[in-house]
């Protein structure tokens, strides 16, 4: 055997001893210690909020697997929640003195005997209302460490190009450029974590000690008794370590219709949103650090259109949406944002504005070309 | 019976100087001590002018909370406006009657 043959056979090799990352596993090449908090932060995350270790008053869910469940931790689920904002051109208003941006859908008993409100008055200022259907939380702490300047190296808002696509940056509420949530409102994976104790669950932490108001008015005195912060720095960092470690899925080999998918996916322009392949930057996880992941986003908000147009949110006006992750779609049952699309198919010519040239070419393909567009995406 | 004597004078000789002393100690080091500064970086929420006083939107992730602060006359924001959306940066020391900023700063939000 030549050394040709043997550095091509070697190659081969390590090709396919490549660790497939199925959801729910952790990103591979993790040290022992970081799998040891994988595996304690997946308790926390797994965990019940009770109103006597935290919960409330006001609540989505009891802890973060009831939402982030299917197929695994970390998934998604079925739970729809309820979010508004009203949108002043050019500002937009979270309205946090009327209980927003998050108007959750549940309450204690002990709230519910102060109040008699099941959920959280909805804001009479809103101009809008959105559901939100739970994402899978996959692959997020490779997202939270691709750079900014690979973010800002995709946005084009004058359309310099020419190609109908104008991304550009979220910002957090001080102007750092934000990557997660469907508005890209959140610079960093630890603020979002953080942010959903209190925001989900109503379990106040560390970087968060302080509960929402109801629907702008105190909390009625005797109410929430569990002093701040309800959960310890320790389990807030466990349970992020959790999600920051959390792989993103590895496609699945496609066959033939598959691979012409993946091409006509490039052709007819939803890469051009849809990255799919993004890297990060430095981490002090190696893991982690310099790594080439599928992402299927560019993290850049896009002008969607009037038809899926619902809140404001930061820089986000109601059209725009961060193109999301497409991460584990094989086992998603329902898609976009709010889940109002029951295939993949519908999914996309549900896609306006910036989205409208992709979708309309999507449309003019063969039944056969959508069909292999589909059985690529149902691969991710 | 010695020994719980003994417990009880151990616990008077922790206890006494810290009941008897430490009021006092904390006041002497009030007095010596600046106040604590608070730094808020955030988005304007709204602001009125002839009242110097200004909502400030913070929060960590979807967990948003509106910060108000008054503004001090040496903050040197006379004549400035602020609009809900602006992003500022504030440094405040806390009163017996809230935060007050003393020194606030429009952020600029680069452009991509």
């Amino acid at each position: 055997m030549t050394p040709r043959w043997v550095a091509v056979a070697s190659l081969l090799l390590l090709a396919g001893c490549a660790k497939v990352v199925k959801p729910g596993d952790p990103v591979p090449g993790l040290a022992r210690e970081q799998r040891d908090r994988f595996a304690r932060g997946k308790i926390v995350f797994d965990s019940v909020f009770t109103p006597e270790t935290g919960l409330g008053p006001l609540f989505n869910s009891t802890g973060c697997g009831e939402c982030h469940e299917d197929p695994a931790a970390g998934g998604r689920g079925d739970e729809i929640e309820v979010h508004a904002t009203a949108f002043h051109a050019p500002a937009c208003d979270p309205l946090v003195d009327e209980g927003g941006p998050v108007v959750q859908q549940h309450t204690t008993p002990a709230l519910k005997q102060a109040l008699g409100i099941d959920s959280e008055p909805f804001p009479p200022s809103a101009t809008a209302r959105a559901h939100r259907a739970s994402p899978v939380v996959f692959g997020r702490g490779l997202l939270d460490l691709v750079p900014d300047s690979e973010i800002l190296s995709y946005a084009d808002p004058d359309d310099r190009n020419g190609d109908g696509i104008r991304g550009r940056p979220g910002r957090g509420v001080d102007g750092r450029i934000g990557r997660f949530g469907r508005k890209a409102l959140v610079p960093t994976l630890r603020e979002f974590n953080a942010g959903a104790f209190p925001a989900e669950m109503g379990v106040t932490d560390p970087d968060q000690p302080t509960e929402e108001n109801i629907g702008g008015k105190p909390i009625p005195p005797g109410v929430d008794p569990v002093p701040e912060p309800e959960i310890s720095g320790d389990a807030l960092a466990l349970a992020d370590d959790f999600v920051r470690f959390l792989g993103a899925p590895t496609p699945a080999k496609v066959g033939k219709e598959g691979r012409r998918g993946r091409e006509l996916f490039a052709q007819i322009g939803c890469a051009s949103c849809h990255i799919p392949k993004l890297r990060t930057g430095y981490s002090p996880v190696r893991a982690l650090a310099h790594r080439e992941f599928p992402a299927y986003t560019d993290l850049l908000l896009h002008d969607m259109g009037p038809e899926l147009a619902d809140i404001c949110l930061g820089v986000a006006t109601p059209q725009d949406f961060r193109t999301e992750p497409l991460l584990d779609l094989r086992d998603a049952k329902t898609f976009l944002h709010d889940g109002r699309a029951s295939g993949l198919e519908q999914a996309v010519e549900l896609h306006g504005g910036e989205g409208a040239g992709a979708r309309d070419r999507f449309k003019g393909l063969s039944a056969a070309d959508r069909a292999a567009v589909v059985a690529f995406l149902k691969s991710l | 019976m010695r020994s719980t004597s003994r417990a009880v004078a151990l616990a008077a000789m922790v206890l006494l100087p810290a009941l008897t002393h430490a009021p006092a100690d904390r006041r002497a080091q009030d007095a010596a001590q600046p106040a604590a500064s608070y730094t808020y970086q955030g988005t304007v929420h709204a602001f009125t002018a002839n009242t110097a006083s200004l909502d400030l939107i913070t929060g960590v992730g979807m967990a948003l909370r509106i910060v108000h602060v008054t503004v001090a006359p040496a903050a040197g924001v006379a004549g400035l406006e602020f609009k809900p959306g602006d992003v500022v940066r504030m440094e405040c020391h806390r009163t017996d009657t809230g935060l007050v900023a003393d020194r606030i700063e429009r952020v600029e939000v680069p452009k991509p």
